[in-house]
C-alpha cells in the first residue's frame, strides 16, 4: 500500500477525515463519548499487545473502528460485555490477520455481529435525522479523496435509492443504512477490489437491507444494516473472483487463449 | 409454485448445510483452498443432492415407508428401518457415476477432488438431505427442490470460503492459525453472517 505519500496511514487519516462530519454530528446529538473512549482503550491495548508480540505496527484506523463501534453497538451493554465484543472483533477480525490492511472483514462489523448475536436482549441505537444525513458529506469526502470505493457507494445508492423511491425502505432504515454504508461497507480494505464487483457489492448490501426490512419482524434498522454489511463483506472476495473470471473470459474471447 | 420457490430459498440461506446446520464440514474445509476445486465441489453437491434426495424419496415412499406395500396386499409391512442403508446405497451409486463422469470429462477437477470425491458417499450433508426429506414429509417435487436448494447453498458457501481464503495470501497469520485454523475462524464468521437469515425466518 506504499506509493509515495499513499502509505497505509495516509489512507487511514483520510478515512478518518471523511468520517469527520458523521462523528461531529453524532457527538453534537448526544453520542456517548464514554463508549468511544472505552473502544479506543480496548483497541489500543490489543494493538500494543500485537505490537510487542508480533511486531505489528499500530494503525490510526483504530480510530475509525472505535467510532463505528461507539456509534453502532447495542446500548446499555456495560463495560465488560462491550470490552468482550471489541476484543473478539478486533483480535479475530483484524489483528490476527496481520493488522489493518490485511484483514478480510471489518473489525467493527465482527464486533457488532458478535454483540448482536451474543446479547440479543439489548436495544440497538437509532439515529437523529441530521446524524444519518451526515453520511452524505462523509461519503463525498471519502469518494473525492479516493479512500472510499465509488462503486460500492454507487451500487448501494442505485439499489437503495430505487427501493426508497418505491417505499420499500422507510426513513429510519435509510438513515441507518447510510451510516453503516459509510462506516462499514465502503471500507477500502474489506470491500470488493474490482470495479464491477464493487458495484455489485454495494448493490448486494442494499438488496439485503431491503430483504431484511421486508421479512425480519422486530429487528432494529441498525441491526439489519450490520447483518447486511457482514454478508456483503463476506461476499466481496467471491464477487472479485467472479469479476476476474469474466474479465479473463472476455480477454480470451478477444485475444485468443494466450 | 411460490411455496417451492420459498422452500428453495430457505434451503439455500436459512437451512444452509455447512453454515447453519454445520453438516458436511470435512469436505467444506478441505476443498475450499482454491476456488476451482470449491466450484467443482459445489457443482458436485448440487448434482448429487439434486438426484439423490428425490430418488430416495421414491424409494422410501414406494418401498420402505409404513404401508408402502399396501398395493400388494401387505399394508402392515414396515421397512423404514432399512432407510439409512438404502439411502447410503443410492448416494454411493450416484457418487460413483459422478466420479466416472468427472474422470472422463473433467480430469483436472477429478484430480483436485482426490480422496474427497469417494468420501462424498459418506458426506453427512448429502445423507442429511435424504433424512430431512423423510422427517419433514416432503413430496417428490419438494424433495427435488430441497435437494437442489441444499446443494446450491453448499456451493455458495464453499465458493465464498474459497474466495476469502484466496485473500489470505495478503495476510500475515500466526503460525498456529495458518491453514485449517483460519478456515475454522472464517467459517464461524460466515455462520455469524448467515445467522441473520435464520433470525429473519424465525420471526415469520
Amino acid at each position: 500500500m506504499t506509493k509515495g505519500l499513499w502509505t497505509r496511514e495516509t489512507v487511514a487519516l483520510l478515512l478518518l477525515a471523511a468520517h469527520g462530519p458523521l462523528a461531529l454530528m453524532w457527538v453534537w446529538y448526544g453520542g456517548a463519548l464514554s463508549r468511544l473512549v472505552l473502544a479506543l482503550v480496548v483497541i489500543g491495548g490489543w494493538q500494543l499487545v500485537f505490537m510487542l508480540a508480533r511486531a505489528q505496527a499500530p494503525s490510526l484506523a483504530a480510530l475509525v473502528t472505535a467510532l463505528a463501534i461507539a456509534m453502532l453497538a447495542p446500548q446499555d451493554l456495560g463495560v465488560l460485555r462491550l470490552s468482550l465484543g471489541i476484543t473478539f472483533g478486533v483480535v479475530m477480525g483484524e489483528l490476527v490477520f496481520g493488522g489493518w490492511g490485511r484483514n478480510v472483514v471489518h473489525p467493527a462489523t465482527v464486533t457488532l455481529a458478535f454483540l448482536g448475536f451474543g446479547f440479543p436482549a439489548f436495544a440497538w441505537p437509532g439515529f437523529d435525522a441530521p446524524v444519518g444525513w451526515a453520511a452524505i458529506p462523509a461519503a463525498l469526502i471519502g469518494c473525492v479523496t479516493g479512500v472510499m470505493p465509488v462503486g460500492v457507494i454507487g451500487g448501494a445508492l442505485v439499489v437503495g435509492g430505487g427501493a426508497a423511491l418505491t417505499g420499500a425502505l422507510p426513513e429510519p432504515v435509510l438513515l441507518a443504512g447510510g451510516v453503516v454504508l459509510v462506516l462499514l461497507v465502503a471500507d477500502p480494505v474489506t470491500s470488493a477490489a474490482t470495479t464491477p464487483a464493487r458495484w455489485v457489492n454495494g448493490g448486494l448490501y442494499a438488496a439485503l437491507l431491503v430483504l431484511f426490512h421486508s421479512g425480519w419482524d422486530g429487528a432494529a434498522p441498525v441491526q439489519m444494516a450490520v447483518a447486511a454489511a457482514l454478508l456483503a463483506s463476506l461476499a466481496a472476495p467471491l464477487l472479485d473472483e467472479a469479476a476476474l473470471a469474466l474479465w479473463v473470459a472476455r480477454r480470451r474471447r478477444r485475444h485468443g487463449q494466450s | 409454485m411460490s411455496d417451492l420457490w420459498s422452500l428453495f430459498l430457505i434451503s439455500v440461506f436459512v437451512d444452509n448445510m455447512p453454515l447453519t446446520l454445520f453438516l458436511g464440514l470435512c469436505t467444506f474445509l478441505a476443498l475450499s483452498k482454491r476456488p476451482e476445486a470449491a466450484i467443482g465441489l459445489g457443482v458436485a453437491m448440487i448434482g448429487v443432492m439434486g438426484v439423490t434426495v428425490p430418488l430416495n424419496h421414491l424409494i422410501y415412499r414406494g418401498l420402505l415407508a409404513p404401508g408402502a406395500w399396501g398395493w400388494a396386499g401387505m399394508p402392515g409391512v414396515d421397512l423404514s428401518y432399512l432407510a439409512l442403508i438404502a439411502f447410503i446405497g443410492v448416494i454411493a451409486a450416484s457418487v460413483q457415476v459422478l466420479e466416472m463422469l468427472l474422470d472422463r470429462f473433467a480430469p483436472a477437477i477429478h484430480a483436485a477432488f482426490g480422496v474427497f470425491l469417494p468420501l462424498l458417499t459418506v458426506q453427512c450433508a448429502i445423507l442429511a438431505g435424504s433424512l430431512f426429506m423423510v422427517e419433514r414429509s416432503y413430496t417428490l417435487a419438494q424433495s427435488a427442490v430441497f435437494g437442489l436448494g441444499s446443494g446450491t447453498g453448499f456451493a455458495i458457501a464453499v465458493a465464498m470460503l474459497a474466495a476469502i481464503r484466496g485473500r489470505l495470501a495478503y495476510a500475515d497469520l500466526p503460525a498456529g492459525l495458518r491453514g485449517l485454523g483460519m478456515a475454522f475462524v472464517l467459517t464461524g464468521l460466515m455462520s455469524l453472517g448467515f445467522a441473520a437469515f435464520a433470525q429473519m425466518a424465525a420471526t415469520q
